[in-house]
This record gives structure tokens, sequence and C-alpha cells, in this order.
């Protein structure tokens, strides 16, 4: 605990020390800190929003698309674990689609659905769902396949049927990469959708916040306090399914 | 009531394991088969339940195909499900079974193997010992007429192995089944067995089936034990 308070004191100095040294122009953290608290619970004038608001419709639209994300990423991970042909069809297109970043879907993305009543949120969602399908897809299928040939066989041997094998054993030793793939799944959906913000008008979002800030004139402590947010919502959603882990699995 | 092998062999690719293993053992008695390390002992159980398929010959239980539903498994390995606690593991070949009383029924055997105060602990939190025990109650569980049992004690200390070989006893005594016991080590073979099934080095065969007719509990220092254990270590050099 006293390391990581020193690291964060150790962070502001060098803040500091940048402001002062005026390599770059940059506001004071203390004022920073002043404009984030005050734009939290008071609505920015340019948008008429708070930044709650802001982070509320960003957080909604990833919980949604990273939802869609993993009911299918999951299933489909632990039958591609099971069924290798399956895998070898699978697999095979997912090696490439899955090195394209979510940020190079999203020019294709804000024009594939264009022609829709909704096309921005049809479109970030598509993004999330790029971000977060992935890296759980992959996730998952690596613990299914891991599944040890020995619990397998123990289980032919008190006569299990595969379907029993897929429910019994091979879906719960998958467990724990099912749950490291939400959290990091999660964590790209969350990058992605700020991502997305930036570059249509969604009305809200933290990456639209930022953007219009800069548009209208560079207000820093403004986009400073967007990005501080982005990063506490994005460390709390780790932690919060690291501790979601444990409970899942109380046999760790 | 007898289980028989009859004329069993077994290769893998170009590896020839079991060569024309033949012995038969009386229904509910206690049976061990001693061999040295590889020579095939796992294979010959694998094929007894059926999850391995013999090249060549058949194994009977009563004159007939020997059913895996018939078969109770405990591994050399304990190979427990580390997501389950002990009551729900012993209950797994059960819940296969789609046995309603599965959860009562696995009670049972939970305190017949002792373990009453473990029932809610996973297996990382077991001893060996302990472990060992929740397998063979798995296996117990289900009722089966045969026990097969592959080293199931080869991994703990000797103190502990010489008490897991007396409880094993005494479940064998309540609860009557054909055993069917691998071990490479002789002084358990001789202090558990009514009869030695004796292999030799790879490929296997029979090489002799020496009964044991010494009273229970046996005295692993008598003059008698001593001497089956000098013929079965003539028998495996
Ligand atoms: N599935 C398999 N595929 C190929 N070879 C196998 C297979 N199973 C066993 N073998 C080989 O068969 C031989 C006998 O193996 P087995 O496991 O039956 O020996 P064991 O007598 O049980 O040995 P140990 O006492 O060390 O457990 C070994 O040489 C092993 O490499
Ligand atoms: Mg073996």
């Amino acid at each position: 605990m006293r390391v990581r308070f020193f690291a964060l004191c150790t962070f502001v100095l060098f803040w500091y020390v940048i402001v002062f040294s005026r390599i770059v122009e940059l506001p004071y953290p203390h004022k920073v800190f002043l404009v984030f608290f005050c734009l939290l619970f008071h609505p920015e004038p340019v948008l008429g929003k708070t930044l709650i608001e802001h982070a509320i419709a960003s957080i909604f639209r990833v919980l949604i698309a990273s939802f869609i994300a993993f009911v299918i990423a999951i299933p489909l991970g632990v039958a591609m674990g099971w069924f290798e042909r399956l895998n070898l069809f699978a697999s095979t297109i997912v090696e490439v689609l899955r090195p394209i970043p979510p940020l190079a879907w999203i020019p294709l993305a804000y024009i594939l659905f264009s022609k829709l009543s909704n096309p921005t949120q049809t479109a970030q969602f598509f993004i999330v769902f790029i971000g977060a399908f992935f890296p759980c897809l992959i996730s998952v299928v690596d613990a299914a396949r891991n599944t040890p040939s020995e619990l397998i066989e123990m289980a032919r041997a008190f006569n299990a049927n595969n379907r029993k094998i897929l429910s019994s054993i091979v879906l719960p030793h998958s467990l724990q990469g099912i749950v490291t793939g939400v959290r990091i799944g999660l964590g790209v959906g969350w990058m992605s959708i700020i991502a997305a913000e930036m570059l249509a008008t969604s009305g809200a979002g933290l990456g639209y916040f930022i953007m219009v800030m800069y548009e209208v004139g560079g207000r820093i402590a403004e986009i400073i306090s967007g990005m501080t947010l982005i990063g506490i919502i994005g460390y709390v959603m780790n932690l919060l399914l690291l501790k979601i882990e444990r409970v899942v699995m109380p046999w760790r | 009531m007898a289980l028989e092998v009859l004329n069993v062999s077994k290769s893998f690719n170009e590896l020839k394991v079991l060569d024309g293993i033949s012995f038969k053992v009386k229904g509910n008695s206690f049976a061990c088969i001693i061999g040295e390390s590889g020579c095939g002992k796992t294979t010959l159980l694998r094929i007894i339940s059926g999850l391995e398929r013999a090249d060549d010959g058949e194994v009977l239980f009563n004159g007939k195909t020997v059913k895996i539903n018939d078969v109770g498994f405990v591994f050399q390995d304990d190979r427990l499900l580390p997501w389950r606690t002990t009551l729900k593991n012993i209950a797994f070949g059960l819940e296969i079974r789609n046995d309603e009383k599965a959860l009562e029924k696995a009670k049972e055997v939970l305190k017949l193997v002792g373990l009453e105060e473990f029932e809610n602990y996973y297996p990382n939190q077991l001893s060996g010992g302990m472990r060992q025990r929740v397998g063979i109650a798995r296996a117990l569980a289900i009722n089966p007429k045969i026990l097969l049992m592959d080293e199931p004690f080869a991994a703990l200390d000797a103190q502990t192995r010489n008490r897991m070989q007396a409880e094993l006893l005494e479940i064998w005594n309540k609860e009557k089944k054909t055993v069917l016991f691998v071990t490479h080590n002789i002084d358990e073979a001789v202090y558990l067995a009514d009869k030695i099934i004796v292999l030799s080095k790879r490929p296997a065969r029979v090489v002799e089936e020496i009964e044991v007719d010494l009273k229970r509990p046996r005295d692993r220092t008598s003059l008698e034990f001593v001497g089956i254990r000098k013929r079965i270590l003539e028998l495996l050099s």
C-alpha cells in the first residue's frame, strides 16, 4: 500500500516538474483535479452533460455489446475446444480476422451500418463486439482444449457420454478461461468504445466528450479529466472481475 | 461367480505390451496383480474395464462380457475434479447414472472412508491419503461388482500406506466385491491379496498365480509372510 501511495506521489510530482519546465503546455495537477471533480457532478456547458452521464453512456454501450460478444464466444469456444474439426474450421477464420485491431473496423462499420435507423449506435456496438469477442474466444478455446485427458478418461470409466463429459468436465475446466476471457474482453471493449465514440456524433460518451473538448479549442483540463475517468473505470472494471473470479471459482 | 481374463493380448503399434494374459479371480475375493513398472498393468486394467480394446482375447464376469457399469475404477493418480468438493466428487458416478439419491448415497460412502469432516473440502485442501480415499469412495459409491484399483497407494508414505491397506480390507469386508488391485509393491500384495498374479517384464505374461492362505490381519513379519515375499521376489528377478 505504501509503495502504491509513493508511486502516485511520484507521478504527480513528475507532472509538476513538466509543467514548471514548460517543455509542453500542461495545466497543473491541482487545477485538473478541481476541474475533474467539478465536471463529475456539474454539466459541462458545451454538451450540457456531467462526466458521470458521459461515463454511463459509454459503459452502457460496452456492457451491451460485450455481453453479446460473450454469449457467442463462450459456447463457441467450448465447442471449438471439444470438436477438433470445428476448431480447425473456425480458427482458420478467426486467425485471419483477429489481428485486425478493432479500431481498423471503425470506418467500415460506419459505412456498413449507415442505412440502419441508428447507424452510429449500431456501428459502435459492432466495434466493441469485435474488440471483446476475439480475446474472449481465444481464452475459452485455450482452456477447453487443455482439459486433461485423464479427467475425460475418468468420466468415461464412470460411463459418461459425450454430453455429460462436455457439461461436467470440459465446461467447468474452461471456467478459468471464461472468466479471464470476459475480463480481457471487457478491457479491450472499453478501449474500443472510446475510440469509436471519437469518430462520430453520439451525443454522449467519454470518447465523444474528449473529442468535442478538443474541437472547441483544446481545453486540456477537460480532456485530461475525461481521460482520468476512462482510466479509473477501466481499472475498477478489471478489479471487480478479479473479485468475481474468486467468487465463481472458490476452489482456487 | 468369477472374473475371467482369457488370453488377452495388446500391442501399441510395434510395442507388444500384453502377451496372452489369462487368469481367474473368484467372485468377492481380493486379487493383486504385481509386475514391474511399465510391464502393462494399467493397460490390463483399462482393457478389463472396457476403456481400451484388447487385440485378442476376452474378459468375462460370471460368464458374460464385463459391462462398464459393473466396474468401479480407482486411478493411479487420483483424478478428482478440482472444482468439486469431497462429497460432490464421490457423487460423480452416481450423477452420471442420474441417481436421484446421489448425494445421500455419497454421504454413506463418505462415512465409510471416514471423511465426514471433510465433506465440503476441495481436493487441493486434502492430503494425498485423503484424496486417494475420495477416489476409492467415488468408485465404491456406484456399488460396482468389480473394483479395479491401479496402484492407489503408490504415492503415499509407508505409514499412511500401511494404514490405508488395513482400512481398505475393512471396507472390502463390509462391501463384498471382487477386487483387482495393481501394485508393484510385494509387501502390499502379500498383505492384501487372496491371490497374487505375478506378471513378467514387458510383454507381460502371467508367470505364476500364488494363493495366499494367511489369516487376516496379517503379520508382515511372520515366517509365512516373509516366505511368500521371497518367492515373489525370485519370480520377479
Ligand atoms: N495409449 C498408449 N499408447 C501407446 N503406448 C502406450 C499407451 N498406453 C501405454 N503404453 C505403453 O505400454 C506400456 C505399458 O504401460 P502401462 O501404463 O500399462 O504400464 P504399467 O505396468 O501400468 O506401469 P507403471 O507401473 O509404471 O504404472 C508402456 O511401455 C507404455 O509406454
Ligand atoms: Mg500403471
